[in-house]
């Protein structure tokens, strides 16, 4: 009598095979390997799976778990195009600094010109200065008006430092101001709780020719804790365009600090600082070798203050100065005060709004530029935001609005729409319209008394899911119409200057972003991204441009894509490769090019661990951006590796 | 056994042999995605099978339960971060025959009568004032914030690398006239010898 497979499969056929021995039940096969695929597909509802308490304590204590922050239940609701930088993130892209952090982003186009110069902007129009991005560190405002834009050289902090960098693309919330045009960047580090011990980083390599941190984090007294920190780079000259030494290389040494205070169960104080001097080499056109000595400091302080369990009040209060000796010859002091009451207003309605004041005041040496030698500039600053949850979990509609008056143009009003729908707790799909503007630099004020603010209206749309347990996606689509953006006419004869600025261009630009994060196995995730942005602008009648719409047009890579992997290769070492693609630039005329960083980490003993990274391993020597405004040259990136040790004690 | 058809041939012998061992490879290779699967869950899914396992390794007083089939209840105090995450690990389950009942009580005189009170991290700077309100009552005291154990609490969740650990205060389980069972010793990220207790201030 022949047996039949009868345990797990009934239906299964069991036709006895004609020459004698038995066939294997298919039918019971594929009901094996439906049910493998029922167990494994991790969307189905957690019952399915395993009872936690019939788990051996020592096998509770091995489970791990991925919890949902309130971050991040935070983000997920939010209705803008959000991406963070998590310090997981940060310390397995192996970048020494912020400039390359940001390149994961889909839709932040970061370009390095030289050494230590870079373009870096979101969703197009990027420059050396690009005016249209707003950058924070710890709610401070890092840009300079003098081009109206931010000092990337000298934007450096300890990288283990940073808890996250949330990156907006687009107009953002109305709580952020002008200059929010197109994305807004908010570098939060972390608190001086979470950075206790001792900490040192040494390494070195062929272009970070020696760099490291020596750090320490305690407590003083009963409620405060700090951590001082200082931190030093050496970086080569990188190669030049045509062959031959760039003259880019530079050093910086900065020490800096933090403290935060816990100072009753309502009122919570920080206090930040640092301190940096340092030189860099500017290969600044047409064929001048400029060493720049660079050195500054800030301080801020920030007062947490909780009024009950609805509302809450920040006051943050900084102090700002540099000093740059380039062929500008800068000292820029800047005060600011902001203030920011949040509340919850009946049952529906979470209210935010806030006022800021910021003064800066700048000494150049105006030889070749037509900034006033001595320039003080004042910008006052109000906000108002509700999210009213018109469905409450279900669907949130904030209404908001910006108001600044600055002296070159008056007031600004930019109002913000929003609009929310979480139909189930993994999917969200969220729609906004915007009103941004861009407040003159100094530098175009100084051409053109005259200038005006350079507008923008972006419609936004998006969708957030989670996919199972393991899989997560974001999709964010804009078209934004610009106008009066600046063109530089021909100044009618005679005149001091051979250009002036005016508002004379108008233009559109449409685009989508797609960034996953996708755990493939236990041990491997992957996160890739795309981002896909076109841009055309048009001249109205009179003007005379002639490079502005093709600037504007090419100067940001119309498809970009990148993925990130991560693998524990064992409990103790790990592997992560980051692949970028950038299309070519039309203007400047940047070949495309494809980048690949890899990097192995060693953890030795809970407290040590070794990596070894190489960055820009694909092609050697190619070139990411030329400035077309001409100030500095560019240089070639090269291929390069370091080894970095850190100490944890 | 060099001739391929001959291997293939004894591979096919070896299978067509039993149809249990067919049966086995593929239940063994299903529970290997099960236990796979397994390996991970939210954190607060694991604390609260935690607290079930706490619930069985610790000895109350002989007077704590009016009775054999009282409830075991377990307190939380604060802004509840389980969610229905307790009820989906927990469910219906009993410990020593005691059924498990989870409170939400309004304050710290509420809460004396729990066997269990777990302090959400929404109560931090209060912590001291809610200790100091159980002295004497026979409770486990449970948080999950730092220092939680060093100012008498007794046991502390921490999180070490992705997975939730804790810490024992020994002196405080004393006062509270509680046993904890070796086997939650042994399994302790850290037992606290010396603390500040609020209790006694």
């Amino acid at each position: 009598m022949r047996e039949r497979i009868g345990v797990i499969d009934r239906r299964g056929e069991s036709e006895p095979p004609s020459n004698g021995g038995r066939r294997v039940n298919t039918g019971a096969v594929l009901a094996q390997m439906a049910m493998l695929l029922l167990l494994s597909f991790p969307a189905w509802p957690q019952a399915a799976l395993v009872d936690l308490t019939s788990l051996s304590l020592e096998d509770l204590m091995n489970t791990k778990v991925s919890s949902v922050s309130k971050t991040e239940k935070k983000l997920s609701r939010t209705a803008s195009a959000i991406f963070v930088i998590t310090a997981a993130d940060i310390a397995r892209s192996g970048a020494t600094n912020i400039p390359d952090l940001l390149r994961m982003v889909p839709g932040v186009d970061v370009a390095q010109i030289n050494g230590n110069t870079w373009a870096i902007s979101v969703r197009g129009l990027n420059g050396q200065f690009s005016h249209e991005l707003l950058v924070l560190v710890d709610g401070r405002n890092v840009y300079t008006p003098t081009f109206g834009g931010v000092l990337w050289d000298t934007l450096d902090l300890p990288l283990e430092d940073i808890e996250r960098i949330e990156v907006i693309r687009g107009p953002g919330a109305t709580v952020w101001g002008a200059n929010a045009v197109n994305g807004v960047i908010n570098i939060i580090t972390k608190k001086a709780a979470q950075t206790q011990g001792g900490m040192l980083v040494a390494g070195a390599g062929n272009l970070d020719q020696g760099f490291g941190t020596a750090q320490y984090g305690g407590g003083l007294g009963k409620n405060t804790n700090y951590r001082v920190f200082t931190k030093y780079f050496n970086q080569d000259h990188l190669p030049a365009a045509g062959g031959g030494v760039g003259f880019d290389g530079w050093h910086l040494l900065r020490g800096g600090f933090r403290t935060d205070s816990q100072l009753s169960g309502k009122d919570n104080i920080t206090f930040e600082g640092d301190l940096y001097a340092g030189h860099e080499n500017s290969p600044e056109t047409p064929n001048i070798n400029v060493k720049v000595p660079l050195s500054g400091g800030v301080l801020s302080s920030t007062w947490d203050h909780v009024v009950s369990a609805r509302s809450d009040t920040r006051l943050q209060i900084s102090f700002d100065r540099y000093k740059r000796n380039d062929i500008l010859t800068e000292t820029r002091h800047t005060a600011a005060v902001d203030f920011q009451h949040h509340y919850l207003w009946g049952d529906r309605q979470d209210i935010v709004w806030g006022g800021g004041y910021r003064f800066t005041t700048s000494n150049t040496v105006a030889t070749l530029s037509s900034i006033p030698p001595h320039l003080n500039m004042q910008l006052f600053s109000a906000f108002f935001q509700d999210e009213v949850a018109l469905v409450p979990e279900r669907v949130y509609v904030t209404l908001g609005t910006k108001l600044e008056h600055n002296q070159y143009t008056g007031f600004n009003l930019m109002p913000s729409a929003r609009v929310s729908w979480t139909p189930s707790t993994r999917q969200m799909f969220w729609a906004a319209i915007s009103r941004a503007e861009r407040t003159p630099a100094e530098f175009d004020n100084s051409v053109s008394p005259n200038f005006k603010d350079e507008g923008a209206i972006a419609y936004e749309a998006g969708y957030r899911t989670t996919i199972g347990r393991d899989l997560s996606i974001d999709v964010a689509t804009f078209y934004t119409t610009y106008d009066h953006q600046r063109t530089t006419e021909p100044t009618p004869a005679p005149a001091a200057l051979l250009f002036t600025f005016q508002n004379l261009m108008h233009g559109e630009a449409h685009g989508f972003e797609i960034a996953a994060n996708w755990k493939v196995t236990d041990r491997w995730s992957l996160s890739p991204g795309y981002a896909f942005e076109q841009i055309h602008m048009h001249l109205k009648a009179p003007s005379q441009d002639t490079s502005s719409v093709f600037e504007d047009e090419g100067s940001s890579p119309v498809h970009s894509a990148q993925v990130r992997s991560h693998v524990n290769l064992r409990h103790d070492v790990s592997w992560d490769v980051s692949v970028y693609f950038v299309d070519r630039l039309k203007s400047g005329g940047a070949p495309a090019y494809t980048r690949l960083d890899t990097g192995l980490t060693w953890r030795w003993t809970e407290a040590l661990s070794m990596s070894v990274v190489g960055q820009d391993l694909w092609k050697d020597r190619h070139l990411e951006f030329v400035d077309n405004a001409g100030r500095v040259r560019s240089t070639l990136m090269k291929r390069s590796v370091y080894a970095k040790l850190t100490w944890q004690f | 056994m060099n001739n391929p058809m001959k291997r293939r041939s004894a591979l096919i012998q070896w299978g067509r042999g039993s149809q249990w061992k067919w049966l086995a490879i593929r239940v063994i290779v299903c529970c290997l995605a099960v236990v796979t699967q397994a390996q991970s869950a939210t954190e607060y899914q694991v604390k609260a099978a935690y607290l079930f396992n706490f619930a069985k390794f610790v000895e109350w007083p002989a007077d704590t339960f009016s009775g054999a089939d009282a409830p075991l209840q377990i307190c939380l105090l604060g802004q509840d971060p389980f969610g229905h995450e307790f009820e989906e690990v927990i469910g219906d389950k009993n410990v020593n025959g005691h059924r498990i009942e989870v409170i939400h009580p309004s304050g710290v005189p509420q809460a004396r009568g729990c066997q269990i009170i777990f302090v959400a991290s929404s109560e931090k700077g209060k912590t001291p004032e809610i200790l100091r309100g159980l002295r004497g009552a026979n409770v486990l005291t449970v948080g999950d914030t730092p220092g939680f154990a060093g100012i008498g609490g007794i046991i502390n969740f921490v999180l070490d690398d992705g997975r939730v650990r804790f810490e024992i205060n020994m002196k405080a389980a004393e006062r509270a006239h509680l046993k904890i069972s070796a086997r939650l010793l042994t399994v302790a990220k850290r037992i606290v010898v010396v603390d500040t207790p609020t209790e006694t201030k």
